[in-house]
């Protein structure tokens, strides 16, 4: 983390950008280690820190490291740690929540009686808030010793102690103490005869504290704690379903004719190597009929081993199915596909670990995935979680999930993004651009009114099949994006500009012109947009139009270099050579030694006075310098 | 004339598959089937070799070096002969210094430290005897628990140093358990690049070894016999995040973070706190009713807070004043105000839609009218998404995270968002995880601080229900990864003492500290990321309005990569403890990014 992260975060924000885009893409890839199962900093022990009185000065002396002889240094990942005299015995105890098992802890503080004790104060408010949260504390012991405490509610990271403040007395367990209390409302009241030992509650203008009863607690037995080992098969259902992709392969074995209606298909994961699976398909053969009659169409996808070729896996897995009588549909699959729906299956989740073989995807009616399977699946599972393939997602969410209870907010939108990211990032480009293109086909042939996705949606995925194409250096498949977009919404701006963009990279300006006119003319606030109509009415030598559009552009957004260069280089153009120093000089300023700014100041130079020509070589120099000083 | 054209094409994250071998199987009865690679570039580079950091493939070459001294030691079949095999020239100073004070501390602890300086002279060869002064406090027969972290190294050719803290715990020879914290600096040499380093020798830079005399330790672990007979035990609590985030998926807001808080408070009136625990998307938000025989009972389903939206935080506090504990519970982006029946069960009294992504909430009566009014802390990014949105810009300054709300109560269940009218809106737009409330002042209205991730904190003071940030005057801006803060009186002057969690980072501490680290940075960004890896922060109050850091003197620093702490006195001698929750991330896979 600190080599790749920290070390490429910027200095400072404002000014140039340069190696930001570094320290992202080292961030985010921190991130994707850890969604793949990576650890971090991990199996850190909890600290505790003893103090051990002031230093001469009054000033805390240096605190002593008891963390690990206490018992309180367990490596669970902890979060938030509340205290809380659980067991009312006159010290305080502890509970712990973690990220890993167990995810609560109580440590019960066995602090011996003998030596030094301990009162506790329970307020409550009348003319202040009842709880009298806010409320200070200050008890005075009978040697004149002072203690302090606020009442508080909300303290240390995501976590509430308990209510009843609690004073160590040390040594003074003998005499009365007196207790001032600041209410929140700003009234002061004083409260004696308090003793040691006991827990007490003071109630706002009471004059005296009243003795809490209290609840005598037998010990709880002390042991390890057991918790579940971590495993990687699992069950998962999918609120936000999304299409499969379209699984391609020869055909190993035919899918058998059914007269049940089609409620879902089964998509098995297994390979003719893979002795697990083979378990499972005999399983599964059992049930056939079962499934059969439940509409549930059962298609093996045969994963070849490394260096094995896709016929001999094909000869192998036919003879595994004949053997164990599995009468489903089976194909081979290519290692492409195998990892692509590794990597589909992944998007789903926050732990990303290898697709285990046997696997299998359950899919709905319409082919859209509704569980994921990771390891072997029983015929019960299947069966239970059918009915489950045409509930809407609002039912899914309420039924078919490990917990039910109340949700209160909205379903969030069921979406591939997540998908189509892992593909980029995995390098699945034309298998997620033939994906993404069978998506946006489907809801280009509906009626506006009837497609499942709002538009923006769909533009954003069109923003995606840009990214799939480019990577592959498919122009054509740029060109098309963008073109599917306006479909969408004609006045879709990015896909203006990108189209612009694309015919203005191409030297065809006056195809790029419309675009960039229709971007500029929607979005007139757009620094971008301007940018790009600007500098296409340099191409068209229109330098007066192309001077106001940039100067408008870098108004609207000041810090891009990029655009004042190409503003500095319409004022050398039209000859505006006082404006073009002053703004040369604050290019310079704001990006010392900057190349392009380098270049373009000589060319202003020759036609400034003598007196402005020398002001501005010892302007240039005195920046670099300070830049070196820097 | 030729302009170069910027036609804006998005980056984007790209990393080329690569052919790894298939790893074992760990779904049992499976095989692995992926062929693909996983992030093929920044894998690499989780080797430091390829990633062109030398003092880090120092530091992984002595690291081995190091534990094989000491795992026998702590199996107690340690072997000088062993050790001078691979470091033959090695010489050692005093392994425990031999004159020692001790402090006797309430609860049996006792306290021993250096009286005057450790020698460093590296002059004693004969290790065994070293070594049998070392742990000589330890009993002979038992086994001992031995961890040690390299925080920082310096190398230069064929010669290196290292800085090596090393705690041992065990069975004390007399009655209880000591603790040893030691600071060791190693010299190492090597003849050639391509040659193995040795040991040359042995110093001790820090000494404190802590003796706790009770036969038991002070805290036992009782989490079974009060929660194992609970159905949020046995369905939910037992299993670690990572076991959640296969069986749910993401749209529903699960995280690896484990970002789970809890909440304490008498529900139902019994005298007996009982408690919340909340809990990831997906999960239920538990409430567990604590009994006379100091066990629990989940009544999560009657109570009305089964709810499964992802929630980090809750607080119990009386909202309506009516002498019962209602409940405030951060969902993602909205509070919910849930009012209390006085028996435990809760019906929704209101809500307000606030912040984004709520971490911390803080309860405290802002404006003095007589009702609790809650501060809820945003984080700028949500761990579960991922690519480059939402990452803290600069790491050690960010500025891109989310505003904070103050949430004021105005009595019968009506709550507003004021966080701009109150003068919170300044300085609102960082990586907020906790806030906590103290009249610091003492001129009757509470002052809050705000402990934020990637930079400098609020302090916002409150005049009269107007707030204003005073973090810079005061001296406690803390710039630095705060996770939560606390305050108390540290000290015993009757003012409030401030402690906020920090991450303390051996790798930051080793690699911020490098001269390959400062290679065309500004020398305050070098400070500042160096300063980020140094740990938790206790602020003492001068009484004058600023406070002192005396985080490095009281040694609270190496608390590690704390979340949560509180300081409360544990052994109940009048004076505040600190306990700090700690580490981040342990994945199925051990090695450590």
């Amino acid at each position: 983390m600190w080599r790749r992260v920290v070390s490429q975060s910027p200095d400072q924000m404002g000014g140039a950008t340069d190696g930001v885009m570094a320290y992202k893409l080292a961030y985010a890839a921190m991130s994707e280690l850890l969604f793949s199962g990576k650890s971090l900093s991990g199996r850190e022990r909890n600290s505790l820190f003893l103090n051990v009185g002031n230093r001469r000065d009054g000033m805390p002396g240096k605190f002593a490291n008891a963390s690990f002889l206490s018992g309180f240094g367990v490596n669970d990942d902890t979060r938030g740690v509340a205290m809380v005299d659980w067991d009312q015995d006159g010290d305080l105890d502890v509970w712990l929540t973690n990220r890993t098992a167990p995810r609560l802890r109580l440590l019960r503080n066995d602090l011996p009686k003998a030596g030094a004790s301990s009162l506790q104060v329970r307020l409550e408010g009348m003319t202040c808030n009842r709880d009298a949260i806010g409320a200070r504390l200050e008890l005075t012991l009978p040697s004149g010793r002072r203690l302090y405490q606020t009442r508080r509610c909300g303290e240390g990271f995501l976590t509430q102690n308990s209510a009843w403040i609690h004073f160590g007395l040390g040594a003074e367990t003998a005499g009365s103490m007196v207790l001032t209390v600041h209410w929140p409302d700003g009234k002061t009241e004083n409260f004696a005869k308090l003793t040691a030992n006991k827990r007490w509650h003071v109630r706002q203008g009471a004059g005296k504290p009243t003795e809490a009863t209290p609840v005598s607690q037998p010990a709880l037995a002390s042991s390890d704690v057991t918790v579940e080992p971590w495993s990687g098969a699992s069950r998962t259902a999918l609120v936000a379903r999304v299409l499969m992709p379209k699984v391609t392969g020869a055909i190993i074995q035919k899918q058998p004719k059914s007269a049940a209606t089609k409620r879902g298909k089964l998509y098995l994961f297994a390979a003719s190597w893979c002795q697990p699976c083979a378990v499972e398909l005999a399983e599964l053969a059992k049930a056939a009929s079962t499934l059969r009659k439940q509409g549930i169409e059962v298609e093996v996808l045969a994963v070849p081993a490394e260096g094995v070729t896709a016929k001999e896996e094909s000869k192998a897995m036919s003879k595994l199915l004949k053997k164990v009588k599995a009468p489903f549909g089976a194909r081979v699959i290519d290692a492409t596909q195998a990892g692509a729906l590794d990597v589909f299956h992944r998007s789903f989740l926050s732990m990303r670990r290898p697709l285990p073989l046997p696997s299998s995807f359950l899919a709905d009616a319409q082919d859209r995935l509704a569980f994921i399977y990771r390891g072997a699946i029983t015929t019960t599972q299947i069966i239970t979680d059918v009915p489950a393939l045409a509930k809407s997602p609002e039912r899914v969410r309420q039924e078919d999930l490990p917990f039910q209870g109340q949700w209160i907010r909205d379903l969030p939108p069921s979406d591939l993004i997540n998908a189509l990211i892992a593909w980029k990032r995995e390098g699945y480009l034309a298998y997620g651009q033939r994906y993404l293109r069978d998506q946006l086909d489907r809801e280009t042939n509906l009626p506006p009114k009837r497609r499942s996705v709002p538009t923006s949606r769909l533009t954003l995925w069109c923003e995606h099949l840009v990214d799939f194409s480019r990577l592959q250096n498919d122009e054509v498949g740029v060109v098309d994006a963008y073109q599917r977009a306006l479909v969408f919404d004609p006045n879709y701006l990015s896909a203006l500009s990108g189209l612009g963009s694309h015919y203005g990279r191409a030297g065809k300006i006056t195809e790029a012109v419309p675009y960039f006119e229709r971007a500029a003319k929607l979005a007139p606030n757009d620094s971008r947009a301007l940018q790009a109509l600007g500098v296409a009415r340099v191409k068209q030598n229109k330098l007066t139009e192309a001077r106001d559009l940039l100067l408008q552009s870098v108004r609207l957004n000041p810090r891009d270099l990029a655009i004042r260069i190409d503003l500095l280089k319409v004022r050398i153009s039209l000859k505006e050579w006082q404006l073009a120093r002053t703004e040369g000089m604050q290019l310079w300023r704001a990006a010392p030694g900057n190349q392009a700014v380098g270049a373009l100041l000589p060319k202003i130079l020759p036609n400034l006075s003598k007196a402005d020509q020398a002001k501005l070589k010892q302007d240039v120099e005195a920046v670099m310098r300070q830049a070196r000083q820097r | 004339m030729k302009l170069f054209v910027l036609f804006g094409a998005p980056v984007l994250l790209v990393f080329s598959p690569v052919t790894a071998a298939p790893p074992a199987a760990e779904v049992p009865g499976t095989v692995e089937a992926s062929k693909d690679g996983f992030l093929a570039d920044e894998l690499s580079r989780v080797d430091a070799a390829a990633d062109g950091w030398e003092s880090e493939v120092f530091h992984d070459a002595i690291k081995p070096l190091v534990n094989y001294w000491v795992a026998p030691l702590a199996e107690r079949s340690w072997d000088a002969e062993i050790v001078k095999e691979i470091s033959p020239k090695i010489g050692v100073a005093e392994m425990r210094p031999s004159s020692l004070t001790e402090m006797r501390l309430a609860g049996g602890f006792v306290v021993r430290r250096p009286q005057g300086a450790i020698s460093q002279e590296a002059s004693e060869t004969d290790l065994k005897k070293a070594v049998e002064g070392w742990f000589q406090p330890f009993d002979p027969k038992e086994p001992l628990d031995i961890h040690t972290k390299i925080f920082r190294v310096v190398m230069e050719g064929n010669r290196g140093i290292s800085g090596v803290y090393v705690d041992v715990t065990g069975a004390a020879r007399d009655q209880g358990f000591v603790q040893q914290n030691i600071t060791r600096k190693i010299n190492w040499s090597r003849n050639d690049a391509s040659s193995a380093w040795h040991m040359d020798s042995l110093v001790l830079a820090e000494f404190e070894e802590v003796h706790a005399t009770e036969t038991k330790p002070l805290f036992s672990d009782v989490t079974m016999a009060a929660l194992s007979e609970t159905t949020a035990w046995k369905e939910q609590l037992r299993y670690s995040i990572d076991h959640w985030r296969l069986r749910l998926e993401t749209s529903l807001s699960i995280e690896p973070g484990g970002i789970n808080g809890m909440a304490l408070g008498d529900v139902n009136g019994d005298g007996l706190e009982d408690l919340l625990y909340t809990d990831s998307g997906g999960l239920p938000k538990r409430l567990l009713l604590h009994q006379a025989d100091g066990t629990l009972v989940d009544v999560t389903e009657k109570s009305g807070l089964n709810i499964l939206d992802r929630s980090r935080a809750a607080l119990f506090a009386d909202l309506d004043n009516d002498g019962d504990q209602d409940l405030v519970l951060a969902l993602e982006d909205q509070l919910l105000f849930m009012k209390n029946n006085g028996k435990a069960t809760f019906k929704k009294g209101g809500s307000v839609t606030a912040a984004a992504r709520v971490h911390g909430l803080a309860a405290a009566d802002y404006d003095r009218d007589g009702f609790v009014d809650v501060y809820a802390c945003s984080y700028g990014r949500d761990f579960s998404t991922f690519g480059e949105d939402g990452v803290p810009l600069p790491w050690d300054d960010a500025n891109n995270g989310a505003a904070n709300a103050l949430i004021r109560n105005g009595g019968n269940w009506k709550f507003a968002n004021v966080t701009v009218t109150a003068g919170l809106g300044k300085n609102n737009n960082r990586f907020s995880f906790a806030a906590s409330w103290e009249d610091v002042n003492k001129d009757g209205w509470m002052d809050l601080y705000v402990a934020n991730d990637f930079g400098t904190n609020n302090f916002y003071q409150n005049y009269q229900g107007t707030f204003t940030d005073i973090a810079g005057q005061a001296g406690v801006e803390d710039r630095s990864p705060g996770m939560a803060s606390t305050w108390g009186d540290v000290n015993g002057d009757g003012l409030m003492d401030l402690q906020v969690s920090n991450m303390f980072s051996g790798a930051g501490n080793r690699i911020a500290f490098q001269p390959q680290y400062k290679q065309g940075r500004q020398s305050e960004t070098i400070a500042s990321h160096q300063r980020f890896a140094r740990g938790n922060t206790l602020l003492i109050n001068r009484g004058n309005g600023t406070f002192s850091d005396e985080s490095v003197a009281t040694g609270i620093t190496l608390g590690r990569w704390a979340w949560g702490h509180q300081m409360a006195d544990i052994n109940n001698d009048g004076r505040l403890d600190s306990l700090v929750g700690n580490g981040f991330i342990t994945g199925p896979e051990e090695d450590d990014l």
